[in-house]
């Protein structure tokens, strides 16, 4: 796995393609430390090589460049992880949603959206002598 | 044996869709259609393969399953929609237009997890919690997946049910 | 693959209960991903002959699996630590509602008693 300077990011996935990185396999994201890192793998099918690519998405901006200009195959995999995530990917000429009926609302995928129906559903594990909080499930959910 | 009913999962309307015997019941005919939502379609497949579900000849088709019905005591001929699969809410209005354009008399079966309350997705926002809030079921199959024979099993519950009812 | 109509004895097709077995401990309702597990119990005193005191046990009164719910993943069976829980063949358990899968003791007991070999499925 290789760091990319999020500047970089397209400019990387061009030079690989020229290098015989033709084949585009996945990009998502994930959240780590209060960070969204977004990553993808493309693959030289004639070597049997693979590199795999992450990038820090801005914090502030929460964008970073898309790359389906180069590998237009990604943008199915863009439009999931900007619905999911809540990323902007700049030049992703396609920004309908997939999964989600609208925009509205927090991305679900974020640490910080909670899932309403764990909230709602009485956990059947909750002991009636102490306090226990199954996983996901906060207190102050409606404020959060 | 409850005899006679012609039941047949998805619609006529939908070409590609093909027709089977039950094998455990050989007056039981079905007719197909695989709307793939998740993995639980690949059960019908495997039916198939198993020879649970035997495949009638193309030519026969449609117009033997209706001979077929009005051969029997009952007469009518159910149409059955599949549901096998994760209902998300972005597909869930297809499902609807799928049940819609089914002529009556028909009956929905629920297959799976997913189908019957949402799943291991019960908790997801993207995920409709079970088709029966969109299309009365008449029957709910259990299993993550079901087992091909518990596709059996649901369709002979419903073919029970009509001949009750 | 099997064209009998006979299922693999160690096939996964239901989740059975040994009420007995169960110490109400409360591992496998809490592990559940699903949250498809539901179990009441109380508290009990029994004093064994020559026993100084009276030692408490549980009670179990409800244990309820719901199967429209529950993914099969087996982490209750894996996790309970007595062999409450165990996996048995049967799939001849489809209901006219979503509230008819959902299973309590009696049930549950009555495919422990079925016909499966119980054992986890091996590499064969």
């Amino acid at each position: 796995m290789r760091g990319i300077d999020p500047v970089n990011w397209a400019d990387e996935f061009s030079a690989l393609q020229a290098q015989g990185y033709s084949f585009f396999d996945f990009l998502t994201a994930y959240e780590r430390d209060g960070a969204i890192e977004v990553i993808a793998r493309v693959l030289d099918p004639g070597r049997k090589h693979s590199q795999l690519l992450v990038t820090k998405v801005d914090t502030d901006q929460k964008s970073v460049a898309s790359i389906s200009r180069v590998y237009p195959g990604s943008v199915w995999h863009e439009r999931e992880t900007a619905e999911m995530f809540g990323i902007n990917f700049i030049g992703l000429s396609d920004n309908r949603p997939l999964l989600r009926r609208s925009m509205i609302g927090r991305p679900p995928l974020l640490k910080s959206s909670v899932l309403a129906a764990r909230m709602l559903k009485p956990w059947p594990g909750q002991p009636s002598h102490r306090k226990q909080q199954p996983i996901g499930v906060v207190d102050d959910w409606l404020q959060a | 044996m409850a005899s006679g009913n012609t039941l047949m999962p998805v619609t006529a309307l939908v070409s590609g869709a093909r027709a089977y015997r039950v094998a455990a019941d050989p007056t039981l005919c079905v007719q197909i259609l695989d709307l793939g939502l998740a993995c639980c379609a690949l059960e019908v497949g495997s039916a198939i393969a198993a020879g649970l579900l035997v495949e009638i000849e193309q030519s026969l088709g449609i117009g033997e399953l209706a001979t077929v019905a009005e051969g029997t005591s009952q007469g009518a001929v159910t149409t059955i929609l599949l549901i096998s699969g994760t209902i998300t809410d972005a597909l869930a209005p297809a499902v609807l237009r799928a049940w819609s354009q089914l002529s009556e008399p028909k009956a929905a079966v629920s297959f799976g997890a997913c189908a019957n309350t949402g799943g291991p997705y019960w908790d997801a926002p993207t995920v409709t919690k079970g088709i029966d809030q969109l299309i009365p079921v008449r029957v709910y199959v259990p299993g993550c997946p079901p087992r091909p024979e518990a596709l059996i099993a649901g369709l002979l519950k419903v073919r029970d049910e009509i001949v009750v009812t | 693959m099997k064209t009998d109509g006979q299922v693999p004895g160690q096939a996964h097709g239901v989740i059975a209960l040994t009420a007995s077995a169960c110490t109400s401990c409360m591992i496998c309702v809490r592990e559940c991903p699903s949250w498809c597990i539901e179990l009441e119990s109380h508290d009990v005193e029994v004093t064994d002959p020559g026993a100084r005191r009276p030692r408490t046990v549980s009670f179990l009164d409800a244990f309820t699996i719901d199967f429209g719910l529950c993914m099969y993943c087996g982490i209750c069976v894996d996790l309970c630590p007595f062999d409450a829980l165990a996996w048995r063949p049967d799939f001849d358990y489809a209901s006219r509602s979503a509230a008819g899968l959902v299973q309590g003791i009696g049930e549950l007991e009555s495919w422990q008693q079925g016909p499966g070999d119980g054992t986890a499925i091996s590499d064969s």
